[in-house]
């Protein structure tokens, strides 16, 4: 077989994000499917305590995940199992999952309109742009350099920002 | 070693923007760093504005800027160049559930690309989509003086490769 998968995150709710099998060729031996998802930590956000994983039946094509709290460079993980629980295939690939900041990005922009003088104060300005190459660099940092903990150090930055928003913006 | 290549000079801007940040993060302990710290908002602001002109503008305008981008990004480019030659990892696109990213290695049949073949159509969720892809590890160019590029048309979702697919070779097509 060839695993595959794609990841999306929701616009309106950035705790979420859902994982698509997009495979090829599964063999009948595949009876089962786990999702793993580990943050730059180390720490499983899957599973439920117990076991590192979330149970995805394979009469799914996709799976929906609520357990995101900010911005999180994340290694996601699918196992394709025989009845054995014996691993068939695996695949895992790290993401950038940085809705949050983008949509407080997004906000902070359409206040701009509201006082449209704000952008000539230099802090404003400065730490909008700093805010943003935060977000950039940390998907990046995933998509290009594949480094989650680089990513994460960029997400950090971005979301203490966030955090103390009377601050900075 | 000679010049990086226009897309290769966008790659090192790219993963050049969260080394500098992450480097300048550092030191608070005992104060700010000492060398003038490059700044991650130039170099993201610059390696967009090459990206997005890299197809529009005069070469010797690109060529300038990559330039100016290869001088700012300084002793990360290397880093960065280090760097890209190992595999990325996986893109998100927000809301719907389209592919971000194929992983696939050549063979017979079976496979994107197979063993001898030079282009393929992607799926319809790949249209509109601007792709970076890397083969065996290596970005590869679009430029098609070069022995090995890539071609792309995001309206048809032909993608070319040159030289042709061969048995065993490791691809990564990426959307940006």
């Amino acid at each position: 077989m060839t695993p595959l998968f794609s990841v999306s995150q929701s616009e309106i709710t950035p705790q979420s994000f859902t994982v698509t099998d997009e495979s090829t060729d599964i063999p009948g031996t595949v009876t089962q499917r786990r999702l793993y998802v580990q943050n730059a930590y180390g720490v499983y956000l899957s599973g439920d305590g117990t076991v590192d994983y979330d149970e995805w039946p394979l009469a799914n094509a996709s799976i929906t995940k609520s357990y995101l709290v900010e911005d999180t460079a994340a290694n996601i993980k699918t196992d394709w199992l025989d009845i054995n629980d014996d691993v068939v295939e695996t695949l895992n690939i790290n993401y950038p999952l940085s809705e949050f900041g983008k949509q407080f990005f997004f906000q902070l922009v359409s206040a701009q309109g509201l006082t449209p003088g704000i952008y000539q104060d230099s802090n404003y300005s400065g730490n909008l742009a700093i805010f943003w190459s935060n977000i950039v660099a940390g998907d990046n940092a995933v998509t290009y350099g594949n480094s989650l903990a680089a990513a994460q150090n960029c997400y950090n930055r971005e979301i203490q920002m966030m955090q103390e928003q009377a601050k900075y913006f | 070693m000679p010049n990086p290549t226009i897309s290769e000079t966008i790659t090192y801007g790219r993963i050049s923007t969260y080394l500098v940040g992450n480097s300048n993060s550092k030191g608070n302990l005992f104060g700010g760093r000492l060398s003038a710290p490059g700044s991650m908002v130039s170099i993201a602001m610059i390696t967009d504005a090459l990206a997005w002109g890299q197809d529009s503008q005069s070469s010797q305008n690109v060529r300038s800027m990559a330039n100016y981008l290869i001088w700012l990004i300084g002793m990360f480019g290397q880093q960065a160049q280090y760097i890209a030659s190992g595999s990325g990892g996986g893109s998100v696109i927000p809301g719907g559930g389209g592919l971000t990213q194929l992983n696939f290695t050549v063979a017979a049949s079976g496979t994107t690309l197979i063993d001898g073949q030079s282009s393929t159509t992607l799926p319809a969720s790949w249209a509109g989509l601007n792709i970076v892809v890397n083969k065996n590890g290596q970005a590869l160019t679009q430029i098609t003086s070069a022995p090995v590029y890539y071609t792309w048309n995001s309206i048809t979702r032909l993608l070319t490769v040159v030289p042709d697919a061969f048995l065993g070779d490791e691809f990564q097509i990426t959307a940006v």
